[in-house]
């Protein structure tokens, strides 16, 4: 068999460009414009922005219409552009429990200091297709937005603090302090400045998950919670909200709010199974850009899986974890199985028809 | 997104083009006529911030260009052994892409990445047709020359010689005030007739 070129379809390849575009707007309908993509597909903005690391709804919402609804693919237009823009500071670390919360709910106890707060959330509905929203009003929607508002203004506002619920644990010495690995340093790791190296550090731990791909973290924490790991989690508190981002002036060396970002906070409580000494409680600790609580979840859960001392099931095993749960790594690796393997094909095709005809391939010939 | 912000995408772009089809001359947009360095300037812009080092080599205007690029970008100085981006206020670094950084092995990444400012005209004869370069964003097994007059051989040949251990090596821009770019990176095969 000889060498098999890989030559031209350049027309091709580009034609290949010009009919995705066909394909994401030659319908008759208007063209989204990325405003409406931003307000009102919020979820999938959400999870664009958590994927690629920057927290830009505009430019996410953009990138979520340019891949035509492929978050991966939005994640990557985005995780590239976020790779052109210069690190101008860092922002001073923040206090979670300062965040202007629009849902907070713990299951692990009923009564909280502050109250729980449902806010926005599909949780409580069934999960039924509304056939109303295909021709829904505009008019009708506004009006009901506007009673939702008249009648929460007779409501009392929610406190701007609500105290961390898992501290009542820690005070009465119920949680143990999170094992480090043997990678933590002094500083804090940053996965983008540093390849990940293992052990890995927890701040480089909780980057790569809170950068990981939903279906991805939520897969492994699964098959952690179905039995395949031993964290059996409660929920001690699940915050969304948003939290001030201060910044420390390089001249004036004031601390100044230069704006606030909405996250969400996941701190699951698991009990130590087979340990030491009195029983108690870890935490595990999810924190992700925007609203996306499945994620939080699953990042607090294998944060607490990953902190067991000897790991058996892969989503205890932190490089297992680590290396996998990055929706633009993976998903690359898999697309480019599309790439042309003409010739590796062609040197595996070889030496199976060699060894069908009871021939051993010729590089194996001895001399 | 500001019109500083708009051109440093745009410029972002042309530095990728000019890194993915290597010998060819690409433009930068938008350049301020006034300073002779503008066109270093937009490619600092563009790839230079407080996380990256710099050194600036070369015969002339070396304090001047060094103190446009850090008043710019917040970029670290460090010595050329160490910087990650270096560049030469001359067509020829006397030599400096030598000590420039290579890289490991286990990260050929941190090879450094050399920004020659060249002058506006070349001011010999251009021998650039005794260069020929391959490799990949190069069509055709016979190579090319590289397009941008003024560059020395015996500069070209410094590039060989650093990037023949490749991955090791370093990637090059070479840049006009005008705003032509051409780049070589470590992936370019170059030979000298």
């Amino acid at each position: 068999m000889g060498y098999v070129a890989v030559k031209g379809g350049a027309a091709a390849i580009e034609n290949a460009e010009k009919f995705s575009l066909v394909r994401r707007a030659g319908g008759a309908s208007a063209l989204l414009k990325p405003e409406q993509i931003r307000e009102q597909l919020h979820f999938a903005v959400d999870r664009v922005m958590g994927e690629s690391s920057l927290y830009a709804p505009d430019l996410a919402a953009l990138a979520f219409k340019q891949a035509a609804g492929d978050t991966f693919e939005a994640a990557f237009i985005l995780r590239s552009y976020r790779t052109t823009l210069p690190r101008l500071g860092y922002s001073e670390p923040i206090g979670t429990d300062g965040m202007r919360v629009i849902r907070r709910i713990s299951a692990a106890f009923k009564d909280i200091p502050g109250g729980q707060v449902l806010g926005p959330t599909p949780d409580y509905t069934l999960r039924l297709l509304n056939f109303e929203l295909q021709d829904e009003s505009s008019s009708h929607t506004r009006q009901q937005i506007r009673q939702l508002l008249q009648d929460t203004q007779r409501l009392d506002p929610l406190p701007e603090r609500f105290p961390k619920v898992v501290e009542m644990l820690r005070r009465e010495g119920l949680l143990v302090r999170h094992r480090h690995g043997s990678g933590d340093g002094d500083g804090l790791v940053d996965i983008t400045r540093q390849a990940l190296s293992f052990p890995a550090a927890r701040s480089a731990q909780l980057q790569t998950l809170a950068r990981g791909e939903t279906g991805g973290l939520l897969a492994l924490a699964y098959s952690n919670m179905r039995g395949y790991g031993s964290v059996h989690p409660v929920i001690g508190e699940l915050r969304v909200g948003f939290l001030p981002v201060s910044y420390k002036n390089p001249g004036s060396g004031s601390v100044e709010c230069i704006g606030e970002i909405q996250v969400t906070e996941a701190e699951v409580i698991s009990r130590i199974a087979g340990a030491e000494g009195p029983a108690v409680f870890s935490l595990g600790y999810g924190l992700c850009f925007g609203h996306n609580e499945t994620k939080a979840i699953a990042m607090a859960v294998l944060d607490r899986a990953m902190a067991c001392e000897e790991p058996v099931a892969p989503s205890e095993d932190q490089e297992f974890v680590l290396t996998h749960v990055d929706g633009i790594e993976s998903m690359g690796f898999c697309n480019h199985y599309k790439l042309p393997h003409y010739v590796t094909f062609q040197s595996e095709l070889d030496r199976l028809r060699n060894i069908q005809i009871g021939q051993r391939p010729p590089e194996d010939t001895p001399s | 997104m500001d019109n500083s912000g708009r051109r440093n995408q745009k410029n972002y772009r042309s530095l990728m083009q000019a890194m993915s089809r290597p010998g060819r001359v690409f433009r930068l947009d938008a350049l301020s006529a006034v300073s002779p360095f503008a066109a270093a300037l937009a490619i600092g812009e563009c790839l230079l911030d407080p996380e990256v080092s710099l050194c600036v080599i070369g015969n002339g205007g070396v304090s001047t260009l060094q103190a446009v690029l850090v008043g710019a970008t917040q970029v670290r100085t460090e010595s050329l052994e160490t910087a990650d981006f270096v560049f030469v206020c001359s067509v020829q670094s006397q030599g400096g892409v030598r000590s420039a950084k290579r890289g490991r092995l286990e990260f050929p990444e941190e090879g450094a990445t050399l920004v020659y400012c060249m002058n506006s005209q070349p001011a010999c004869a251009s021998d650039r047709f005794r260069v020929r370069l391959t490799g990949p964003g190069i069509t055709g097994q016979g190579g090319i020359a590289p397009e941008m007059r003024g560059v020395l051989v015996e500069e070209f040949q410094e590039l060989m010689d650093v990037n023949a251990d490749y991955p090791l090596g370093v990637d090059a821009f070479f840049v006009r005030p005008n705003g032509e770019v051409m780049a070589l990176p470590r992936s370019t095969r170059i030979q000298v007739r």
